[in-house]
């Protein structure tokens, strides 16, 4: 039993009022976090994967239905608690950092009272001890002077103060799980590599799961263990950090990877990026068949009528008794041609 | 000798930022505090830094939108720093910009055609009857079909209304571009997209960019040149290559180690020293060199010097300067 699993999860959301138009954010998506373990949730907007984040929470926006699916904390069901029970999980053994903290924090009220009343309300703590407990919190995310700035407003602090005072608050109660939503979208890249740091260090010191969630490919290499990838509210894609990057077996991932200038390039020349063709589908004309299927290369007479499940991948060399070799971990992808990708060598390029 | 296309000389620019609570001297945000540099034909110079770094000021006080509050900017050799706004007009279209945010920059009320059509209507470079045609021209060179002439921006995908907006950029035939992060705000999947249209159009029109941008590989990627700033000054510029394989100023050290790689292997591998604190405010910028109090640097060679004395840029190397004492010890 993993310490979360979420299995099926299922999204509605009535986007317009007026014409009825449905659309399904979230389809069919599953997820398994280990203690201790990051796993990097990739697309880009439209995709899903926030809604995934706020579903599990129990923070679906108006609008926004449950379909079905199961998440299980601990092997413990979330989505049949009253509201209540959810409220006391949520900052206590699973805690949310979203991309703008001023959502997390009240504008009127002194950042070290916030952070305090956490503790009263989810530990039981005297006000003196939390406020105590909140300093030692804001040190350890590396904000100086902590004591002082119990008392600073969140307009007071700059944006990289603000997320970090944030992310203290998330680590308040040690969550089982913390789950980023492009925490570092917002902050310059000294910045980013800092809360980085944190969150790693939350894992190191006490075993904190990490659900990242970004569109950055770069964040996810320097930060998880394993990537699950989406386009268009599905799962197209997930395995090993390694994996993913050696030999994606998805074309959306491949061509997200190829299309990605690269840092550590060699030479002065300027090749043309291989881009993906065309744009993410809008949700509500999503095409038949395989939602990438109009923008991929690889794609076969087959895609555009039948939607490919996100199956285990297996090796095409067989082994030498003759049998299908099956790879080491739970990778798999939702293409119809997984085969043909897993047996591409990818060519070496620099990062 | 034929003067730089766009030389940029010790540009400074202050806002005022009012008195202290409780009065007290007048207070004034140091944005841009000196700043040079040379921009040539086809050339794209890349400007790095982080918020507060001041390039996006100076991008904005380069093509007029700001006025400087010291310094001189010269196109061929011709003083723009101080012409009035009539007087910039007849020089605005040989400098044009595009926007990071094309949700923003585009009317939504006018439809595309009428869009491209103004700036050819306001500076009068093509007949009232061939502007159509010349619109249908500008769509085809951005690789938008001729359709999208009769939409509304709102009917447009953000990689769309990115194109149109450098559609428009180019529809005075500009010689400069300057393009304040023109993909951050694009879904990844069509960046690559925008960034070879760039690349492509640079070499059609023989176009120069001043590129802002913070992401630190698309500027190796697309830059010929790179000019680091850190709190309003240019602490390190070099070509392109030189930058990134021997960076020389502490900052630039930083950035680049800050920037994760595509790569877990190599991610693995690196030895990461994270840069402590933040950028400190141009409200109040340190002592001595702008830098110090973050520069793991200092501290073994020059640390008295770096909080007294602010280290001028100068030559380190063929054609790079560098501002750093350790560098010129």
């Amino acid at each position: 039993m993993a310490l979360l699993e979420v299995d099926g999860l299922r999204v509605r959301f009535e986007r317009s009022a007026v014409d009825g138009e449905r659309i399904r954010p979230v389809d069919d998506v599953s997820l398994r976090l280990e203690p201790g373990e990051a796993l990097g949730l990739v697309g880009e907007s439209g995709s899903g994967k926030s809604m995934t984040a706020l579903a599990l929470m129990g923070l679906l926006p108006r609008g926004a239905v449950l379909e079905g699916g199961s998440v299980r904390l601990g092997g413990r069901e979330l989505l049949a608690l009253p509201e209540r029970e959810l409220r006391r999980l949520r900052g206590d053994r699973i805690a949310i950092v979203f991309q703008d903290p001023s959502g997390a924090l009240n504008p009127y009220l002194p950042v070290g009272l916030q952070l305090a009343e956490v503790l009263e309300e989810h530990r039981g703590i005297a006000r003196r001890e939390a406020l105590r407990r909140s300093a030692r919190a804001l040190g350890e995310v590396g904000i100086p002077d902590p004591e002082a700035r119990l008392a600073a407003y969140p307009h007071e602090l700059s944006g990289g103060m603000r997320q970090r005072v944030a992310i203290a608050m998330a680590l308040l109660c040690e969550p089982e799980i913390l789950i980023a939503d492009e925490p570092t979208t917002a902050l310059d890249a000294t910045l980013q590599a800092q809360v980085l740091e944190l969150f790693a260090q939350a894992r190191r010191a006490r075993g904190t799961a990490l659900l990242l969630i970004t569109h950055d490919l770069g964040v996810v290499a320097r930060s998880c263990d394993r990537v699950s990838v989406m386009y268009a509210g599905r799962l197209v894609e997930t395995a090993e950090l390694r994996e993913v990057f050696a030999r994606p077996l998805h074309p959306y991932t491949l061509g997200l990877l190829e299309s990605a200038p690269r840092l550590a390039r060699e030479g002065g020349a300027r090749p043309e990026l291989p881009s993906i063709p065309g744009l993410p589908p809008d949700l509500a004309r999503l095409p038949a068949g395989c939602a990438f299927h109009p923008r991929c290369s690889f794609r076969i007479e087959r895609c555009g009528r039948e939607r490919p499940s996100l199956q285990p991948f297996m090796e095409r060399p067989r082994d030498a008794a003759g049998g299908v070799r099956r790879l080491d971990g739970p990778r798999r992808a939702a293409c119809h041609e997984k085969e043909r990708l897993g047996a591409l060598a990818r060519p070496q390029v620099p990062a | 000798m034929k003067p730089p296309l766009l030389e940029v000389r010790g540009l400074v620019k202050h806002y005022d930022a009012g008195r202290q609570a409780g009065g007290g001297e007048r207070r004034a945000v140091r944005a841009l505090d000196g700043v040079s540099f040379s921009l040539e034909r086809g050339e794209t110079l890349g400007l790095v830094g982080e918020s507060g770094s001041g390039k996006s000021t100076l991008a904005r006080t380069v093509v007029g939108l700001e006025a400087p509050t010291a310094g001189s900017v010269r196109l061929d050799g011709l003083e723009l720093a101080s012409l009035t706004r009539r007087g910039w007009l007849p020089h605005r279209r040989r400098l044009q910009m595009v926007f990071q945010d094309p949700y923003a920059s585009l009317d939504p009320r006018q439809r595309v055609l009428s869009i491209l059509a103004e700036p050819l209507a306001i500076h009068r470079t093509v007949a009232r009857r061939q502007r159509r045609a010349r619109v249908l021209t500008l769509l085809e060179a951005v690789g938008l079909s001729p359709r999208v002439a009769d939409l509304r921006p709102d009917e447009l995908s953000g990689g769309q209304r990115q194109r149109v907006a450098l559609a428009r950029a180019l529809a005075l035939e500009p010689e400069i571009v300057i393009l304040d992060e023109p993909v951050s705000a694009l879904d990844v999947s069509v960046q690559a997209q925008i960034v070879n249209l760039l690349a492509d159009l640079q070499r059609r029109f023989q176009l120069a960019y001043l590129f802002v941008a913070h992401d630190l590989a698309l500027v190796r990627h697309l830059c010929d040149r790179v000019a680091v700033l850190y709190l309003g000054r240019i602490v390190e510029s070099a070509d392109c290559r030189q930058l990134f394989g021997d960076p020389r100023h502490p900052y630039t050290r930083a950035l680049l180690d800050a920037a994760p790689l595509l790569d877990p292997e190599l991610e693995a591998r690196r030895e990461r020293r994270a840069l402590p604190g933040e950028p400190p405010s141009p409200l109040a910028p340190p002592s001595g060199c702008a830098f110090h109090p973050r520069c793991t640097e200092r501290a073994a060679v020059a640390g008295e010097r770096c909080r007294i004395e602010r280290p001028e840029l100068a030559p380190v190397g063929a054609g790079r300067l560098c501002a750093c004492h350790l560098q010129h010890a």
